[in-house]
């Protein structure tokens, strides 16, 4: 699990914060942002396998964020989108790229089986 | 070109028909006057000839041959008588004897007027005196006849023949127009005048006719009128109904906005609270990482058995969240989309499942013959909301009851996709089954319902070209909804 570096972005922190226990505690690397602006500063720098990000989300949202990653060259990451509450469906946002779109509030457990998905 | 066009629309200025007919018959009844007139001037002036000639006959044939004989004698006296005679017969004016020379050897006039000359027809007779079987010619006697009292006679003739019968054909033509009047022009102008006066034009309802008659046949006008009626009965029944269907249109507006505004406000709502209830979660999990190494090994089992029950409600406040964003949507314009019963049934559950449950209600959904991962074709949002609907309006009807329940009941028939709503109910009295899908129909108090619920069910199902009904052969309450096959997806 060492390797598996994910990116987390969200605007509420504490949320943020939960993630990221979460995923450190089956041992990512784990980094995040609170916006998509920073999201996208740090993937470019961290270069994550795995990226959570919310959509409502101040100066960037989750899918200009993913839109931006997606345009970037190199390999793709893992993409998931999660949602408290948004007219988005699920095909516009795989339409994009995103690999899942998940509705808060999130089960933790499926998350972490995404994470071990990818490693 | 703009005024030459309005001016040729300007209709054209109004003339009543009793006008028309009087101009016509006045018109009619002095040509046929004038043609009889002529026609009777004809035949008297034809007759007066006659009498004429057949007098001028009478002189030939009885005065010439004693006129002759006098004449042949040199009878003065006699040929004075003869003349004199002659002279009384009316339109003969004047007499002349030649002798056999051409000199004149009698003449006899009759005193006339002037213009009585001006008219004068002149027979000549030779006269011939037969002696022997021998004919002595002794001159010539000539006759003056005037047709000037002919004329005058028959102007004044014509004259009265002309004024009585105008004044004939007058009275008659008057006599026939009141009758008219009576008959027709009077329902005429009533009709006319309904017409323009009350009725025509405006958005109000349309007056029928009343035609002020009492008779105890029917004709043409009773036919007109009851015709009209009849239309104007049609025309404000329909008139009605659209009235019924804007107010309609206008309650499914009010309603659809109402459903909007529920809808964003619930996405707000939705919003601030699935990211708590996400902290909260993550909190409850930090929790168990946090007992697992305080909490003795052995009384680790009733501390997980409070986090379940912790996540499981975090997971029903969830689930209640999305149900209601999937049902209160503005579902106007709301497209089909594939969706499987078992996800339907999930967000109608998840909305109105705490609402059983606090009325201790007991609900329960039964797939008879279909699995709930069939796939439906349909408005998700719409077909949601119709049984919502029914659901609450099963609360309502049972809340008071011992023992109250509900079941959902999904089957398929041949034709049918039937999703029955049954509640412990005694289904619904005879005298308004039916009427609970008409629109304002409620049996709840004034200020409770607003009588809409069921006829905007009726339209969605109408709709998915599905019905909505009463199972009438259920002892409870039993509303059941058909879908037409099709709906459902070929797994």
């Amino acid at each position: 699990m060492k390797s598996v570096k994910v990116l987390v972005v969200d605007d509420e922190l504490e949320i943020l914060e939960l993630l990221k226990e979460e995923f450190e505690s089956i041992g990512c690397q784990v980094r995040s942002a609170a916006d998509g602006e920073e999201g996208l500063v740090v993937y470019q720098e961290f270069k994550p396998n795995i990226v959570f990000s919310d959509i409502n989300m101040p100066k960037k949202n989750g899918m200009e964020f993913l839109e931006a990653v997606m345009a970037l060259p190199g390999d793709k990451p893992y993409f998931v989108l999660m949602s408290g509450f948004c007219d988005v469906t699920e095909e516009e946002v795989k339409k994009l790229g995103a690999a899942h779109f998940i509705h808060k509030p999130v089960d933790f457990d499926f998350l972490l089986s995404l994470v071990k998905k990818v490693a | 070109m703009k005024v030459e066009r309005a001016r040729a629309n300007k209709p054209a200025p109004f003339k009543s028909v009793n006008k028309t007919l009087l101009v016509y018959i006045l018109l009619a009844s002095t040509c046929i006057t004038t043609i009889s007139t002529a026609f009777s001037f004809y035949i008297d002036f034809t007759n007066e000839k006659e009498i004429q000639n057949q007098t001028l006959e009478q002189v030939k044939s009885s005065s010439l041959k004693s006129l002759t004989e006098a004449v042949w004698n040199v009878d003065q006296a006699q040929i004075e008588s003869n003349l004199q005679g002659l002279l009384d017969v009316h339109d003969i004016i004047a007499l002349k004897i030649l002798d056999e020379k051409g000199k004149e050897a009698f003449s006899k006039e009759k005193a006339v007027e002037g213009s009585a000359r001006d008219y004068v027809l002149v027979k000549k007779f030779p006269l011939v005196y037969e002696r022997n079987s021998k004919s002595i010619n002794l001159g010539t006697f000539i006759v003056s006849v005037s047709n000037y009292y002919l004329y005058q006679r028959l102007t004044r003739k014509v004259l009265f023949f002309f004024v009585s019968q105008g004044v004939k054909t007058l009275i008659i033509s008057f006599i026939m127009l009141s009758i008219f009047g009576f008959f027709v022009t009077r329902h005429l102008n009533a009709m006319a005048s309904h017409f323009v006066g009350s009725t025509l034009g405006d958005d109000s309802e349309l007056q029928e006719i009343q035609l002020s008659r009492k008779l105890s046949y029917r004709d043409e006008f009773d036919i007109l009128a009851d015709s009209y009626n009849r239309l104007v009965q049609k025309v404000n029944t329909q008139y009605e109904a659209q009235q019924d269907e804007i107010v309609r249109k206008e309650n499914l507006v009010e309603h659809s906005a109402r459903m909007a505004s529920i809808g964003e406000m619930a996405s707000n709502v939705g919003h601030e609270i699935n990211n708590p209830l996400t902290i909260i979660a993550g909190y409850s999990r930090r929790l168990g990482r946090v007992a697992e190494k305080m909490i003795p090994q052995g009384e680790m089992e009733e501390f997980h058995k409070v986090q379940e029950s912790m996540d499981s409600s975090i997971n029903r406040i969830g689930k209640i969240v999305t149900g209601l964003r999937n049902l209160s949507r503005d579902s106007t314009d709301e497209e089909t989309s594939e969706t499987s019963l078992g996800t339907l049934m999930h967000d109608v559950e998840a909305l109105i499942g705490e609402k059983f449950k606090s009325m201790n209600i007991r609900f329960e959904i039964k797939y008879k013959n279909v699995s709930p991962d069939l796939m439906l074709k349909i408005k998700r949002v719409q077909v949601g909301q119709v049984l919502i609907n029914l659901l609450n309006n099963s609360t309502y009807a049972i809340e008071s009851q011992e023992n109250p329940w509900v079941h959902i009941e999904i089957e398929t028939t041949d034709e049918h996709l039937q999703i029955s709503v049954n509640d412990s109910g005694l289904g619904i009295p005879d005298h308004i089954r039916d009427k609970i899908f008409e629109p304002f129909f409620s049996t709840k108090p004034v200020g409770a319902g607003t009588g809409i619920g069921l006829s905007i069910s009726k339209r969605i199902m109408t709709d998915h070209l599905g019905t909505i009904g009463i199972n009438e052969a259920s002892h409870n309450t039993s509303i059941v909804l058909r879908f037409p096959l099709e709906i459902a997806l070929a797994a």
